[in-house]
């Protein structure tokens, strides 16, 4: 059994966590860089004061959950896991038991944030807020449990053709904008859905709070530039969907040009959410400009984040340290008021340098093309 | 004519393959070696797709210094085509068509020749092995490219395909210019093909039959 569980929890919990690795380095960021442990607390103290706030962290871990899912039916789905499809010959219990094992230790982050929580409300002797958080946390878990047996029990369904993608299939054709995108929606739902939500919540939220007090732009700033550091994760996507899931695009004679006008593109049509709710929001009291230099400066930390990872056996966990230098370095840039633009054009003129040589030079390593 | 200098493929400390100087004339050329020996990666090393050292000439064109012109002159198919699932065939061929400079016309006759254009609006996730294949065919076919790399080009097809395979190979040929570098585990019927080179890789090298 031990083999089995270890088998497990490579494929499912390891891969989970490597694959969002910038998602949870993120996370840690926010919650630990920006806030003292005071008001975690006081947070805490705010959640469990009564049953009806304790839904707000039952929305995150939903969608936390519905990521876990999402990515457990894409790993089941893949042809290199329809060994796991034998589980089903072991007896019922074990199923579940391995199941559950599983899901508990993906399930693990929103677990310990939970025990902070009924910890603070037991503190507090709130214990309907107690009943609340442990029945959440057991029904979130029992349900990706059971998702997760079903996903093994059932590897293989019959490839269907719905009436709609059967009729835009034979009257349009796609660009590789949509390639990439439409993969990306279909493979990684749950890491979509999550990234958007929370960079644009982080937009609005920043935009709103210059209806109550003065800010300049590099408050505006810095919550785009945490805004759009999620969305590096597509540009990692994006390098596996050119390097391993459509490797012709490598054979393909495209300038570079060409190249970074495809991942513009793509990059531009994920973020469209962002643009459209940081357009509708922008605050007042900035220059319209700041809203093109702040658009500008996303980009160009895409284009960045494109080329350093093309270099040579960098994936986003080599570079989970790196990245999270120069998050600070540029939080830093901002704050000591460097205009945006001239932040912006270094970004770009660093990126554009290496770019070509990184391009022809990488080569996914095979335990990364999964 | 296809020059390969100083090549080198290496997969981190795992070396894979060396070639001294090794010059590939126009026509067929077979590539044969065990599984494992090197044949993909040297393909992919040449559709370059996969980075290496050394340099790769095709008619004075530098994979290395002219990186766009010499993918222009490269087609490859792959042994075991793999495309997203929710692509169709019209999508990749009109795509990797017009990336190559084929016209609507050849993509269709291409498609046409190969029954290719039976399944062209449905997405690849519900073909079949055979299907992908030919549809990795077409793609390796589009253009007008010097050097077609074909890996394992008869694994998985019919045997009517196989004929319109070979037919196709020969019209391909009547360009003197043109250069097929093929592998097949199956031994080749050399009474539909004009084989010109047998090439054999083992024990991280290559020598000419």
């Amino acid at each position: 059994m031990s083999e089995l569980n270890n088998v497990l929890q490579r494929t499912f919990v390891r891969e989970f966590y490597r694959l969002n690795a910038m998602f949870f380095l993120i996370i840690i960021g926010v919650a630990f860089g920006f806030m003292r442990d005071t008001e975690h607390k006081a947070i805490a103290a705010f959640i469990t004061s009564s049953p009806v706030w304790t839904l707000v962290p039952t929305v995150l871990w939903s969608l936390y959950g519905f990521k876990i899912c999402s990515f457990n039916d894409q790993v089941c789905k893949t042809k290199e896991m329809n060994f796991i499809h034998g589980l089903s010959l072991l007896p019922i219990s074990t199923q579940l038991l391995s199941a559950l094992r599983v899901a508990f230790n993906q399930f693990l982050p929103a677990i310990a944030y939970g025990s902070f929580l009924i910890a603070t409300a037991v503190k507090n002797n709130i214990i309907s807020s107690v009943i609340s958080l442990i029945a959440v946390i057991l029904i979130q878990l029992s349900v990706i449990t059971y998702l997760l047996y079903r996903q093994i029990e059932f590897t293989h369904v019959e490839a269907r053709v719905s009436f709609l993608k059967d009729w835009s299939d034979k009257n349009f054709q796609k660009s590789f904008t949509q390639f990439f995108t439409e993969w990306l929606a279909r493979s990684q739902p749950g890491m979509l859905v999550t990234i958007k939500i929370f960079a644009c919540v982080m937009i609005f939220a920043v935009c709103q709070l210059y209806r109550y007090d003065d800010y300049d732009y590099r408050l505006l700033a810095m919550g785009s530039l945490v805004a759009f550091a999620t969305n590096l994760v597509f540009t990692s996507q994006f390098i596996l969907f050119e390097n391993h899931i459509f490797s012709m695009m490598r054979n393909l004679p495209l300038p570079m040009s060409k190249r970074i006008f495809y991942f513009f593109l793509s990059m531009l049509a994920l973020c469209l959410p962002e643009l459209i709710l940081l357009t509708r929001n922008f605050p007042r009291q900035l220059h319209i400009y700041q809203l093109l230099a702040i658009v500008l400066f996303g980009f160009s930390i895409f284009l960045l984040g494109y080329s350093a990872l093309l270099r040579k056996n960098n994936g986003l966990e080599e570079l989970s340290g790196t990245i999270f230098l120069s998050f600070i370095a540029l939080i830093i840039l901002i704050l000591f008021s460097i205009p945006l633009l001239l932040i912006s054009a270094i970004v770009l003129l660093l990126a554009l340098y290496r770019l070509p040589k990184n391009f022809y030079e990488f080569e996914l390593l095979n335990e990364k093309a999964k | 004519m296809l020059h390969i200098k100083q090549f080198s493929k290496s997969y981190q400390s795992n070396h894979i393959l060396s070639i001294n100087d090794l010059i590939i004339t126009p026509g067929v050329s077979w590539l044969k070696g065990e599984n494992g020996s090197g044949k993909t990666s040297l393909f992919k090393s040449l559709a370059g797709i996969l980075p290496f050292q050394g340099d790769i000439i095709l008619d004075d064109v530098s994979l290395k210094k002219e990186p766009i012109n010499f993918r222009r002159l490269v087609n490859y198919s792959e042994a075991e085509p793999l495309f997203p699932e929710f692509l169709t065939s019209k999508d990749l061929v009109r795509f990797v068509g017009k990336t190559k400079g084929a016209s609507v016309d050849q993509q269709d006759q291409y498609c046409h020749k190969l029954g290719v254009d039976q399944y062209f609006t449905k997405p690849c996730g519900t073909y079949s092995s055979g299907m992908l294949k030919k549809l990795s065919l077409v793609l390796g076919l589009l253009g007008n490219p010097k050097l077609i790399i074909l890996d394992e080009p008869l694994v998985t097809l019919d045997e009517s395909a196989r004929g319109i395979l070979m037919k196709l190979i020969n019209e391909k040929l009547k360009d003197p210019s043109v250069t097929f570098l093929l592998s097949s585990h199956q031994s080749m019927d050399t009474s539909s093909l004009p084989l010109q080179n047998t090439y054999m890789i083992r024990n991280k090298s290559i020598e000419k039959l």
